[in-house]
């Protein structure tokens, strides 16, 4: 029966190349509509790796000008520590650290480096030494950074796993330096090494809806930057301040205050806090805000209206194809009543002919979905698939290959079942 | 074979009903050759189509090949209409987009079969009809005597006991007319019992028995 099926098809081709177009045409709008929907719920299945319940961000606005210079910029670390300092003597912070790069921001550093004749990029981050404990960052091995870090002649870093796998493979990453491929440019000094004191499941900076990706935390000891001498102009002649110095390298004055605040405080609390705040930095600026506010509003602007727009367009384009194609096959069905009608006389009963209609439409749906995917085929082998994994696009692709099947039996349904209704009597005399 | 008893067939609109069929009491032998003959409208067609199981009486009973079949369900029906039926239309009724020998398959892809089976009966039964030499044809390649003889052999590739012929000649010159009648009457002759509407008496006068029907009902 088949093969009687595809010479039907084949020997009405005209007819039929017009719903296998439109057949086909679904198939990619709706394999482009899965891959997204994939990909977004894949990513937000994957762990974030913190936590943004009870946790405030105070944005610290810092007025820089040209005038900048070492001394200055060792007060303005000073002063950020006794910002701080100062806000974990307030009853209501249950612990305090600060970050370079927020969450739910689009600040973004993003780096690459060869390692063991590899490229591997990443993301990073500079934190304080409370910040795992302040924003319940999962760690799987080693620990976060603490003062035992200082004075080291290395750097200590924080990967998240899937870059200690990337950079390692299966051996254990804590307690290893990350390998240098590249050399020093001419006339810079060489990097201090970067060794791992801890792996953490994740810190998805950008959100459950971002694509997981390598994640390297560097420690920023804003403490003892701040209390560091400024070295001579002479660097000869400073022999035991060089250490200090190097104490001192990496470090940035942070951007974000990061407060987990006791169970049930309020928003008063972020007046409070505020006034404090700017009382011992009048020059300097503050934007205090719950990260689940935050969270809400970056995930809404930059992936939930976006989705919901792009949803609505496909959903739209979808039911004008469903309609479209009901439309189709019934004047199809309509023009073949006779043929169906000569069927059941020469011994097909109604469920046969229902079969045969679908039969042929699943044959259309094969020949356009095999055709679709010739076609999306080429978008890997492009490389314009992006951040999303191929094993999520073919897995989409096969999702929204059944889903079209499932479309298209919804659609071819109805017209099978009203061509069965008609008597054969009728169906033979139909004009 | 067959046994029509009290049959009536009455179409009903919302305001109208019409009585096509009323009071018909037919038995139709093994091997016989019958014509049915009437005015346009009489019924003729309708009487075939109830006899071919292609439509339910209002009324009435059918007894085909000594088993009745007012309780068959859709699914028996059919089965009966591919193993003891072959239908030939004024019209062919053949299928455009399929060539004469695939025409010619269409009752066989209804029962158990192999493709190769089925093709070797097709081409039996097109050797039957003359058409050996047409059978990768499309009808539309086929004058109207020669799509009449393909749609012959679609009906008798599944062996029927009873051919079912509406106006076989009726679309055709009186030559291809007469060949169409010698098949019928070849077929006849080897033990296959027909039921043949006809408007024309010369036709009427080759079978064996006329049925004259007169504004539904049987008068002769």
């Amino acid at each position: 029966m088949a093969l009687h099926l595809l010479k039907l098809i084949w020997n009405r081709k005209r007819t039929n190349f017009l719903i296998i177009i439109e057949i086909l045409l679904s198939f990619i709008v709706l394999a482009a509509v899965s891959t997204m929907a994939t990909h977004y719920y894949r990513n937000y299945q994957a762990p974030l790796g913190y936590s943004y319940e009870r946790i405030w961000d105070v944005h610290v606005r810092v007025p820089r000008g040209l005038d900048s210079t070492p001394e200055i910029e060792r007060e303005r670390l000073a002063r950020m520590v006794r910002l701080i300092d100062a806000t974990r003597m307030m009853p209501e912070v249950e612990s305090v650290s600060h970050l370079q790069l927020g969450t739910f921001r689009d600040w973004e550093w993003n780096s690459d480096t060869k390692i063991n004749g590899r490229q591997i990029e990443f993301n990073g981050n500079r934190g304080g030494d409370e910040l795992a404990e302040t924003q319940s960052i999962t760690l799987v091995d080693g620990r976060w950074f603490s003062r035992e870090d200082t004075g080291q002649n290395w750097d200590a870093v924080v990967l998240n796993r899937r870059m200690a796998r990337d950079v390692f493979g299966d051996t254990r990453a804590v307690g290893q330096q990350i390998p240098q491929d590249e050399a020093p440019r001419p006339g810079q000094p060489a990097d201090r090494p970067r060794r791992v004191v801890g792996v953490i499941e994740d810190f998805r900076q950008f959100g459950e809806y971002s694509t997981p990706g390598n994640y390297v935390f560097m420690r920023n000891d804003i403490v003892t930057a701040a209390n560091a001498a400024i070295p001579d102009a002479d660097p000869a002649a400073a022999a035991p301040a060089d250490a200090r110095t190097q104490v001192a390298a990496g470090v940035e004055l942070p951007s974000i205050i990061v407060i987990r605040v006791r169970p049930g405080v309020t928003a008063e609390f972020e007046e409070r806090l505020v006034k404090t705040l700017q009382t011992l930095a009048p020059d300097w600026s503050f934007g205090m805000q719950p990260l689940t506010d935050i969270r809400t509003s970056y995930l809404r602007s930059n992936y939930l209206t976006p989705l919901a727009i792009l949803g609505l367009l496909a959903g739209f384009l979808l039911v004008m194809v469903a309609l479209g194609l009901s439309g189709v096959l019934w004047q199809n069905v309509t023009q073949r009543i006779r043929e169906l009608g000569l069927r059941r006389a020469k011994g097909a009963d109604r469920e046969r002919i229902r079969r045969q209609i679908l039969g042929e439409l699943a044959l259309m749906t094969a020949i356009a979905v095999i055709g679709g995917l010739l076609l999306m085929a080429q978008v890997p082998m492009l490389g314009w698939l992006g951040a999303v994994p191929k094993g999520v696009y073919a897995t989409s692709l096969g999702l929204a290959g059944l889903a079209l099947f499932a479309l298209t039996m919804f659609c071819g349904w109805y017209p099978s079942v009203l061509a069965t209704r008609i008597p054969p009597a009728e169906a033979l005399r139909y004009e | 074979m067959i046994h029509l008893e009290q049959i009536q067939k009455v179409y009903r609109t919302d305001r109208i009903e019409t009585v096509a069929l009323a009071d018909i009491n037919l038995h139709i032998g093994q091997g016989e050759f019958v014509s049915i003959m009437g005015p346009s409208g009489c019924g003729k067609s309708t009487l075939l189509n109830l006899m071919g199981l292609l439509d339910e009486p209002s009324d009435g009973k059918i007894r085909l090949n000594e088993r009745w079949v007012e309780s068959y369900r859709d699914r028996d029906l059919a089965k009966m209409r591919n193993r003891d039926i072959g239908f030939i239309f004024q019209t062919f009724h053949l299928i455009p987009d399929l060539k004469v020998v695939d025409n010619v398959e269409l009752p066989l892809l209804y029962r158990a079969g192999t493709g190769k089976q089925r093709r070797e009966l097709a081409l039996e039964a097109l050797d039957r009809v003359g058409l050996s030499s047409r059978v990768n044809h499309f009808p539309s390649q086929l004058s109207g005597g020669q799509q009449q003889r393909v749609a012959i052999a679609r009906a008798i590739v599944g062996k029927p006991i009873v051919l079912l012929a509406d106006e076989p000649t009726g679309n055709l010159d009186s030559q291809m007319g007469e060949d169409v009648m010698g098949i019928l009457a070849t077929l006849n002759a080897d033990g296959t019992t027909i039921v043949m509407v006809t408007h024309d008496p010369q036709k009427a006068e080759q079978t064996h028995r006329v049925v004259r029907l007169f504004d539904g009902r049987q008068v002769q």
